[in-house]
This record gives structure tokens, C-alpha cells and sequence, in this order.
């Protein structure tokens, strides 16, 4: 019973971790990078300075700023934390249309940043896709969230020494070390696989689940926002168009940090300056896991404390705490550096799954002469996707550099040439797979991946002034840190394609030999 | 950052004894005695206690939620470097994260995880201080 059991869940985690292996890679490999979102941003625009100055600092740049555009309405976000690296003016024009200006918080010099996609673009695709409607895409991530986590529970299941095998990892023989290896990066991650699964289900709990919502709020746009407004706090107000003065910005600022106690300030806005209604917000930087959004409002024309939405009642608080675990936002560089790599251990199981899957049927389909038109396409699939989706984004950090900077689609471009990378090399291999030449595939778009991933350095260094050495010497870690790890990728690559190069010639030899010998006896 | 490498390190030293004390892999392990029931029970006891304490350490300093995503995060990176480096040379591996006691101790025997759990619970104390 317990044999039968075991065998149809082992049954169901490999077909469920096949089907949805291509996208489950794509949505752990773009999130896994997402984690230096900011810092990606950082690279791919060059040319913004590195500012280290406080929210006092910053202040006359904002009220000249502010004085010479009349402002009534504006939000201003300080470059005290690493997703926001300059000083950001929030306003509405006489027009009433949104504008938002980067300003050098030293001097309130405007910054004409390249446009880019950035890394906020590769985090986002992560959950939004691409080139679909937003509602599709959550579905199609919802979906592929649930067998993750289908996968996850099976293979606990099947796995029945999990605590005895926690430490196997046995080299050099096949596919044994390919279950080892896809085994270890399981188990070692485990927590983090079942947590980074559950919470981001519960991310997209509003898009997927509505219907209570709707059941209280009503549907469509305006339930929802109906919903938003009351469960999120979001605090607006009408103008009164009576007239009051307000107090000055300084004293506001003033007022608002001695009612945060101590807490860095991260953003601040005043609506409807001297109006009978203006308020005055002040939000802190995000710094524990379930500080998110803590914000302190006050009338702007007596200072009086409003609402004060520090910590919130347990319900949002849990969803707070379970999206802070999702995205890492409290995490020191250390923690990150350790959530990019258990991100990468979660990529890399699921890279591994695939290979599995390959490598178990191999022996199989050569002594057939190549395998089945499912085997061979389904190889050349995991081929196209395993290869074709990081060399994409190599491309995708080269076209940041090689597009010209006055093209108008400049960001569109970055994010295509990504998809039309992963495309060409997934069709590629698929071709060369279903032609029963997917040894050479393995091994010639493992090459070009590695040559795609030590040209980023390059061409950094020729079209920026941020080469390796300088940004070494000027310590902007963020550039020093991306050349190294495009090194090291490319390194990784090169270092596979030989072993892969002279595998497959060991085993085509060995099958050319095996051949011989059966023709030879035959013949006798 | 002194937490955590003493948690880091604590974990390392924690699995080290878990690793050893079970016979799959303390067999591969030349120094290690064989078909020693006694010292398999201590290093499993010693190595869960070690794994225990820097878990606390790390809640203890980070905060509930914080000190487990750190802890898991370190299960993570000690597990894996234990597992890859011992599966290529496990003798090295074992003797390099136990040379001290065995050093002192003239092989591995009890005293080698009384030494680890008195040592780290020493630095532990010191830095509470």
C-alpha cells in the first residue's frame, strides 16, 4: 500500500514538475534576481551618481523646489534606503497631471536618467509575465504556484530517507548524482521553498480569491478600490477651499519626527497646502518584517496628530509579514545575499528536475537511435529553457549598454530583446533536438551562454566610465559585484560546455564502438 | 556580524555532528571509531543541541521572524558546503572541522563534541556579557 502510494506520487511530481518546469524556472530565476531589483537599477543606469546625504540635508533642495513650482500637493522619498537612490518630487501640474522629478539631493539638479527597464522590469516579470493582460498572467502564475506546491508535497512523499540522505550528494555517476544534486537543493531549501511558495500564493490572494471581496464591496474597479481604500488605510482628502495657513514644512518635518520615535524617515507629503484640509504624512524606512507601510498623519495647519498606523491588527499584519518574507524587504545585504542564494538553489532544483527527467530516458533513446518525438522535442524544450532564458538576460544587460540612448523605446527594446533571445535559442534547440542533435546543442548553447555572460564586463567597461577596475577603486560595489558575477557565470558555462564537449564525444565513441562490434558479429 | 558567523559556524559544526553520527557516513571517515553506538548517540545529541542554540542565538538577536529566515537561510549554505566538500574528500572534510579536539584529544572520541559544545556556548556567553 505504502509502495503503491509512493510510487504514484513519485508518478505525479514528475509529471507536474515537467509541465510546469519552463515556467516555474522563469518565475524562480527573474525573482531570484529580483532580490537586487534596486541595485540592478543602479547598473543599468550608469550615469546617476552615488549619494549619501540625510533627510535634513535634503530639505532646502526640497522647499526651493517646491517654491519655485508653487506646489500645493507633492510627496517627496529621501535616498535613505537602497530602492531609492536620489531625491523623487512627486506633484501635479496646473493640468492636475501626475509629474515626478530625480533631483541630486545636494544641489537640486534635475537627473536625466537613460530609459531603461531595468531591474524592475526582471523582477516584475516574475509575477506579471509578459506581453499579456495583467489578470491572465496572475492566473497562469497562480496556477503554476499551486503545482510548485503540488511538487513540493510529492516530493517530500517519495523522499522516505529525507533525514538519512540529507547530507548524499554522490559525484561522478550520473544519474544518481543528478538525483543527488536535485535531492540536496531540495532539502537544504526546503523551508525556504515551501515558504517562498505559500506566500507568494497568498500575494496574488486578491486577484485569484475575489469573491468575498466582492461579496462586501461590490464588483469590479470601484469595490475593489472601495476595499483597497479601507483595509490598506490610504488616507486622502478633499480640498475645503477655505483658506488657513499652514505651518512650515521644517516644523512639520520636526513634528513628525519626534512623534516617530527615532525611526529614519523614508517619504513625506502635504496636501492642500493652507487649506482649511491640509494634511501632513510621514512614513518610515522599512526595517523589521512587519513595519510595512507605518505612516503618521497630522493636520498641516496645527500639527496635530490625526492616525497613527504603526504595526497593524493581526489579520494585515500576518499579510504583511508573510509579503515581507516573500520579497525580502527588511533583509540586511547579508540576509540577501543568502535569500539570492537559497533563490538560486530553488532555480537550479527545478534546472536539475529537468536534466532528471533527460538523463533517466537517455540510455533509453540511445539504443533506440535518438528516442521518441516526445522525448526529443520535450529535451529540446528543457534545452531551449535551461540555455535560452539566461543568455537572454545576458542580452538584456547588453542591450542596456549598446542601445542608442535618444532611441524612443529604449526600455521596450531591453525587455524584447530578452524574450527574442530566449525564443531564438529555444527554437534552436528544439530544431537541433528533433534532428537528433541535441548533444551538440547542450554543449554549443552552453558555450554561447558563457560567451554572452563575459562579454557584459566588457562592454561595460568600453561603454561606460564604471569598468571593473575603476569601480573597484571608487568602491561602487554595485558595478564590481555585476562584472564579477557575469564572470563567474561565464566561467561556470565554459567550464560545462568542455565537460559536456568531451562526455558526448566519450559516449558517441563507446556507441560507435558497441555498433561495430554487433555489425562485426553479425557479418560473422 | 560576530552573530553571525558564530551562528554560521556553530550550524557548520552542529551538522559536522550529525554528519558523523550517523553510520552511512562515519564509515567513510577513517579516524572515526567504528561501530561506536555511545559516540554516534553523543555527536547526534551534541549536533542537534549546537543546531538548536544557534537557531536561538538568531531568534534571540533578530527577532522571531527575521532570526528564521536567517536560520533557514544558514541551513541552507552550511548544509550544502558540508554535503559537496564532504562527498569529494570526506576524511579531509571531517578531520578539518574537528582538528582542534582531536588535536587535543589524540582522535575523535567523546570529548571532541564537549569541547565544540563548551567552546561555543563559552563565545556565546561572552558576547551576551
Amino acid at each position: 500500500m505504502k509502495s503503491a502510494l509512493r510510487q504514484s506520487m513519485a508518478w505525479l511530481h514528475t509529471w507536474v514538475g515537467l509541465l510546469l518546469s519552463w515556467i516555474l524556472f522563469f518565475i524562480f530565476l527573474t525573482g531570484t534576481l529580483g532580490y537586487f531589483d534596486d541595485e540592478l537599477d543602479d547598473w543599468m543606469t550608469p550615469e546617476t551618481p552615488v549619494f549619501n546625504v540625510s533627510v535634513e540635508e535634503a530639505m532646502p533642495v526640497v522647499k526651493r523646489f517646491v517654491d519655485k513650482n508653487k506646489l500645493d500637493n507633492y510627496s517627496v522619498r529621501f535616498p535613505v534606503e537602497r530602492s531609492q537612490p536620489f531625491l523623487t518630487i512627486s506633484y501635479r501640474d496646473e493640468n492636475n497631471k501626475r509629474q515626478r522629478v530625480n533631483l541630486n539631493p545636494s544641489t537640486g539638479e534635475a537627473l536625466t536618467l537613460r530609459a531603461t527597464a531595468g531591474g524592475q522590469t526582471l523582477y516584475r516579470m516574475h509575477y506579471r509575465l509578459r506581453y499579456m493582460p495583467k489578470m491572465v498572467a496572475y492566473y497562469i502564475v497562480g496556477v503554476a504556484t499551486m503545482f510548485m506546491f503540488l511538487a513540493l508535497i510529492t516530493g517530500v512523499v517519495i523522499h522516505k530517507k529525507i533525514f538519512k540522505e540529507f547530507f548524499t550528494f554522490r559525484k561522478g555517476k550520473k544519474p544518481t548524482a543528478w538525483l543527488d544534486g536535485h535531492n540536496l537543493m531540495s532539502v537544504m531549501s526546503l523551508p525556504f521553498h515551501f515558504m517562498i511558495t505559500f506566500t507568494g500564493f497568498l500575494l496574488l490572494l486578491y486577484s485569484l480569491m475575489p469573491l468575498i471581496m466582492n461579496a462586501h464591496y461590490g464588483a469590479g474597479k470601484e469595490g475593489k478600490d472601495a476595499f483597497y481604500k479601507e483595509y490598506f488605510n490610504r488616507t486622502s482628502v478633499e480640498k475645503s477651499g477655505v483658506y488657513q495657513s499652514s505651518l512650515d514644512i521644517d516644523k512639520l518635518l520636526s513634528i513628525g519626527q519626534k512623534a516617530m520615535d527615532n525611526k529614519s524617515v523614508a517619504w513625506m507629503s502635504l496636501s492642500h497646502l493652507n487649506d482649511a484640509n491640509s494634511q501632513f504624512e510621514i512614513g518610515s524606512v522599512h526595517q523589521t518584517l512587519s513595519d510595512s507601510r507605518d505612516k503618521w498623519v497630522f493636520d498641516a495647519n496645527t500639527g496635530k496628530l490625526l492616525d497613527e498606523q504603526v504595526g497593524h491588527e493581526s489579520s494585515k499584519s500576518f499579510y504583511y509579514v508573510l509579503r515581507s518574507l516573500h520579497e525580502g524587504l527588511f533583509a540586511s545585504t547579508s540576509l540577501r545575499w543568502l535569500y539570492f542564494l537559497t533563490g538560486l538553489f530553488g532555480t537550479a532544483m527545478i534546472a536539475s528536475g529537468m536534466v532528471l527527467w533527460t538523463v533517466k530516458r537517455r540510455s533509453k533513446s540511445i539504443k533506440e537511435g535518438g528516442g521518441s518525438f516526445g522525448y526529443r522535442f520535450t529535451e529540446g524544450l528543457n534545452l531551449g529553457c535551461l540555455l535560452g532564458l539566461p543568455s537572454g538576460i545576458a542580452v538584456y544587460l547588453l542591450a542596456n549598454r549598446l542601445l542608442p540612448l535618444d532611441f524612443s523605446a529604449r526600455a521596450a527594446a531591453e525587455a524584447n530583446s530578452l524574450f527574442l533571445t530566449w525564443g531564438t535559442i529555444s527554437l534552436l534547440a528544439v530544431v537541433m533536438a528533433l534532428l537528433k542533435k541535441a548533444d551538440a546543442a547542450w554543449f554549443k548553447l552552453t558555450y554561447l551562454a558563457g560567451v554572452l555572460f563575459a562579454s557584459v564586463p566588457v562592454v561595460n567597461a568600453l561603454t561606460t566610465n564604471l569598468g571593473f577596475f575603476y569601480a573597484l577603486i571608487s568602491k561602487n560595489w554595485v558595478f564590481v559585484f555585476v562584472d564579477l558575477i557575469c564572470t563567474l557565470v561565464s566561467i561556470i558555462c565554459i567550464t560545462l560546455a568542455i565537460y559536456l564537449q568531451k562526455l558526448f564525444s566519450k559516449e558517441c565513441q563507446e556507441s560507435k564502438a558497441v555498433q561495430q562490434r554487433v555489425l562485426t558479429r553479425t557479418q560473422a | 556580524m560576530m552573530i553571525e558567523l558564530l551562528t554560521l559556524f556553530m550550524m557548520l559544526h552542529g551538522f559536522t555532528l550529525l554528519l558523523l553520527a550517523m553510520p552511512k557516513y562515519n564509515k567513510q571517515v577513517l579516524a572515526f571509531p567504528k561501530k561506536n553506538k555511545k559516540l554516534e548517540q553523543v555527536f547526534k545529541h551534541t549536533g542537534a543541541l549546537l543546531v538548536f542554540v544557534s537557531v536561538a542565538i538568531s531568534i534571540f538577536y533578530k527577532g522571531i521572524g527575521v532570526g528564521i529566515a536567517w536560520s533557514c537561510a544558514l541551513v541552507t549554505l552550511a548544509g550544502t558546503v558540508l554535503s559537496v566538500t564532504f562527498s569529494m574528500n570526506s576524511n579531509k572534510v571531517a578531520m578539518v572541522l574537528v582538528y582542534l579536539p582531536t588535536k587535543l584529544f589524540g582522535g575523535i572520541n567523546v570529548k571532541t563534541s564537549a569541547f565544540l559544545l563548551t567552546i561555543y556556548l563559552m563565545i556565546t556567553l561572552l558576547i551576551l556579557l
